[in-house]
């Protein structure tokens, strides 16, 4: 195993890793402020990957500009997820009638639904987008870098800080973070703690578009890549620290690594166990996390 | 040898000491009332009596037992009973079902133990609630039942946390006849209690905690006119009434 | 407790056995009995031998999960391992299945403990996760896996039951009527041990642990004690499910019976049907996998995992209408069935009107 490659390997696993992280932040945000888990989390980022496809292929939009739509577009998606179908069931579990997990519950069968949907409708077929210079690589000595990849690891740096901002700065960022951390409390200071709820939802939606749209020059997408990236989600959000923005990115590119460096020595499909076992370990062991302000 | 007995017994949260340095010694067949203003650090000590935390420092000696480090389930299984401040029924289950779970402590047996906890809903006069599921019974009736759950773990001690918060004078009334004839079943009662009226007609001796502390014990005459009850809690017109 | 089961400790009736709440489930036990000879069609036995499976599985799932109230999505593992042990017993060391689906079922137990022992503590959707990781960890080791200790598990193409012909006591049958009657035993055999269970200690105090953990503790309860004997019963079953579903196919991989689809649908069947019920992942059972099958039938092979749009929706729908299940909704309009079907052919007696205290404890 020369040094080289394991460099390669290391920067690569550090690139796709901010990419993991720019998909969990959403999940992050959401399990942060909402305390939903959504297992539909993955499957969001799926479709969205499929609207950047057929943009691609119907209209010829290129993907880093198809940003643009798919952002909003899943914006909605999310908002009206949250709004229309698990809020109810909040205010349900206000007043005792549903069970706890019941949300849980919910998420994994809109899951089901979208992936599912996915397969009857796109068919098995794994697809992908062919760019001119996507497949052109950076040479940095040793290492050899993808364009497409590291654009994508910018976008996601660039988009987690962005997110960060906005919530740090910005009034709404202050009122989602109000929402989060006392939602009655929130309430009572006139806060629309259910629009808070549904507009947080639709954000970290839309930042699987974004994430969705840098993904497709250099991944594929296929129905069952939803699941993949949902459970790895989990994962890097378990890792990074739950509600943390920064944590997210981080732990992300930790679990790129891990995988990455992990796939020199055993095969591809089998590095994914390292990324479990860190889960599980976390888990047991520091369920706060890396940079967590919730306990797990 | 005392039932009860905590020596030293501190809890500290981080950087806020919740009971300090507590002595405290309960006969068995008594009756001893804990009082306080709120954040006087009561609940915590039946906490930490009950196990469901551990002291930071001292003993807890139940019968001559250190209980520190055991869990609630093991305590309970010594003959420490407890009720919550804030009620905790099984809310989908019947309050015969409540009860005879608590009741298979004693009772391997479906049989035995719902006998037991027929006995004790007669006991305690709730029998014609037997059947209502827990967590459609008013406050009252949770409270009430409650008790009857500690009880039927056949407990030697029982804590009482604020039992009668919320009450009626008629619930109160009820409820001292309640615990009376606990009493007189040969259990040793320790309750929480804000309603002075019960402590004072209830208790063989008060304990008055305050910042953690226990700033005044005796019996309740003793307390009711003891200067640093009543500046510390009690009030000049309390004091006065019945001195 | 729930509402289908008549418990509680009542005085004894007279009329003795032959009351309507116990002819009637007589006679579907009857219709089921009765299934493989009436059924013409060989396609019909199949459905309804997984229609029986997907029940066990669910009923079996649902002796944790429902009961101690852990949300499980990882329970593949536990089939996986029944089904793989099993095969590996006769395959390696030529013992019937027989006797290797106990040996499956030891291990799933003391994987099931070693397991619940620490994750127990994990709050309900990070139990889930958890579950989750452990079930996927397995079925990618076993994926990528030829040999372990020099036993051959052949990875992602699985096993191959070798066949016998038919040879009941190697657990291999060429007539679908006899895994028929074995799944149906054995789905007795795991609603009767729910019940009994529901009934004793044990139910009452996983009843009180899944309502108030701290209040449970405070009246005696060792709550990871008795999650673990849970744990312990669900994986038995379980697993020897999973030696069931080894032997129905003859075959065994792990995209498959390790895989996240199967953990999903055990857990969905016991949910709509009816958590902590007895009866009510049976209906779920009952419900589900003929859509499946409807679904499978009519897309064809071309959409594989359609029915799961059907399973989702269903999911969905069941817990906004119907959050304790169709045990829940169907439990009330049974037992006033029975109540109905008793006044009438006891009218004359006077104990008809007096002591009824149905299920609503």
């Amino acid at each position: 195993m020369s040094p080289e490659i394991l460099l390669s390997a290391a920067v690569d696993g550090l690139l796709i890793g901010g990419m993991y992280g720019a998909v969990a932040v959403g999940l992050s945000l959401i399990f942060g402020v909402l305390r939903v888990i959504n297992f539909a989390h993955g499957s969001m980022l799926m479709i969205g990957m499929f609207l950047v496809y057929w943009l691609w292929v119907l209209f010829g939009l290129n993907p880093y500009l198809s940003a643009v739509v798919a952002a909003p577009v899943l914006f909605l998606l999310g908002f009206c997820l949250q709004n229309y179908v698990i809020s109810p069931l909040f205010r349900r579990e206000r007043s005792g009638v549903v069970e706890p997990l019941s949300v849980l519950l919910v998420t994994v069968g809109v899951g089901l639904i979208l992936d599912n949907g996915a397969l009857l409708f796109f068919g098995a077929d794994t697809r992908s987008i062919s760019l001119p210079f996507a497949s052109e690589t950076l040479n940095l000595g040793a290492v050899i870098l993808n364009w497409s990849r590291v654009l994508a690891f910018a976008t996601s740096v660039a988009m987690t800080g962005a997110l960060y901002l906005l919530l740090a700065k910005t009034e709404m960022g202050r009122a989602i973070r109000a929402v989060s951390q006392h939602r009655d409390a929130a309430a009572l200071c006139g806060l629309n703690v259910y629009r808070i709820f549904a507009i947080t939802f639709g954000l970290g939606a839309a930042t699987l578009g974004v994430a969705a749209s840098f993904l497709m020059p250099f991944y594929y997408v296929q129905p069952t890549v939803g699941s993949v990236f949902g459970i790895k989600s989990f994962i890097v959000v378990v890792l990074g620290g739950i509600g943390s923005i920064p944590g997210a990115l981080l732990g992300g590119m930790i679990i790129g690594l891990i995988e990455s460096v992990g796939g020199q020595f055993v095969t591809a499909t089998s590095a994914a166990i390292f990324s479990f076992l860190v889960f599980i370990v976390v888990l047991l062991v520091r369920p706060k996390g890396l940079f967590g302000k919730l306990e797990a | 040898m005392a039932i009860l007995e905590l020596k030293g017994v501190t809890k500290k949260f981080g950087g806020l000491v919740a009971v300090k340095a507590l002595d405290l010694k309960v006969q068995e067949g008594e009756i001893v009332g804990l009082i306080g203003p709120n954040g006087a650090g009561k609940t915590t000590a039946f906490n930490l009596i009950a196990c469901a935390m551990r002291p930071t420092d001292g003993e807890i000696l139940f019968q001559g037992t250190d209980l520190v480090g055991m869990r609630p389930f093991d305590a309970c299984e010594l003959g420490v009973g407890r009720t919550f401040q804030v009620v905790k029924p099984f809310g989908e289950m019947s309050v015969l079902h409540n009860v005879t779970a608590a009741a298979f402590l004693r009772h391997s047996h479906r049989a035995a133990a719902e006998g037991h906890a027929r006995e004790l809903l007669e006991f305690a006069g709730f029998t014609h609630r037997a059947g209502r599921n827990a967590g459609d019974l008013p406050v009252a009736d949770r409270k009430r039942l409650e008790l009857v759950r500690a009880l039927a773990t056949d407990p030697k001690l029982l804590l009482l946390d604020e039992v009668m918060a919320g009450f009626n004078h008629r619930e109160i009334d009820d409820m001292l006849v309640l615990i009376r004839r606990v009493r007189a079943m040969g259990i040793t009662i320790l309750l929480v209690e804000h309603v002075m009226k019960a402590v004072m007609n209830l208790c063989d001796r008060v304990a008055l905690l305050h910042h953690g502390e226990k700033i005044a014990e005796g019996t309740p005459r003793q307390i009711a006119t003891d200067e640093r009850a009543i500046k510390a809690y009690l009030g000049e017109e309390y004091g006065v009434a019945t001195s | 407790m729930a509402s289908f089961d008549q418990t509680s400790t009542k005085a004894r009736r007279p009329g003795g056995f032959l009351r309507p709440r116990n002819l009637v489930p007589a006679a579907f036990l009857l219709l089921f009995a009765l299934a493989p000879q009436t059924l013409r069609d060989d396609y019909y036995l199949q459905v309804l031998i997984m229609i029986l499976f997907s029940a066990y599985m669910a009923s079996a799932w649902n002796l944790v999960c429902g009961y101690a109230g852990q949300l499980s999505l990882g329970h593949a593992a536990l089939v996986g391992i029944g089904g793989y042990v099993s095969t590996l017993i006769f395959i390696d060391l030529h013992l019937t299945p027989w006797i290797g689906m106990f040996a499956g079922a030891g291990v799933a137990v003391v994987v099931g403990v070693a397991i619940g022992y620490p994750c127990f503590r994990l709050r309900g959707p990070y139990f889930a996760l958890t579950t989750i990781a452990l079930a996927e960890v397995l079925r990618i080791w076993v994926e990528n896996t030829d040999k372990v200790f020099g036993v051959e598990i052949k990875a992602a193409m699985g096993l191959l039951i070798p066949l016998r012909g038919d040879a009941p006591l190697l657990f291999q049958f060429t007539d679908k009527a006899h895994y028929y009657y074995v799944i149906l035993v054995m789905l007795l055999i795991v609603v009767y041990v729910t019940h009994r269970m529901q009934e004793s200690k044990v139910g009452f105090y996983l009843a009180a642990i899944r309502s108030d953990q701290d209040a449970a503790e405070a009246i005696g309860i060792n709550a990871t004690k008795f999650k673990l004997i849970a744990i312990a019963l669900s994986a038995f079953f379980t697993a020897l499910g999973g030696s069931y579903y080894a032997q129905l196919f003859l075959y065994v991989n792990p995209g498959r019976i390790l895989g996240i689809d199967l953990s999903v649908e055990m857990a969905l069947t016991a949910i709509v049907g009816g958590q902590a019920t007895v009866f009510g992942p049976v209906l779920g059972a009952f419900l589900l996998t003929p859509a499946a099958e409807f679904t499978r039938a009519v897309f064809g092979g071309r959409y594989a995992g359609v029915h799961l749009i059907l399973y989702g929706l269903v999911l969905v729908l069941a817990i906004y209408y119907m959050p304790k299940g169709i045990n829940g909704l169907l439990g009330r309009w049974y037992c006033r069935f029975i109540d109905r079907l008793e006044e009438r052919t006891s009218a004359s007696t006077m104990e008809s009107a007096s002591e009824v205290k149905h299920g609503h404890s």
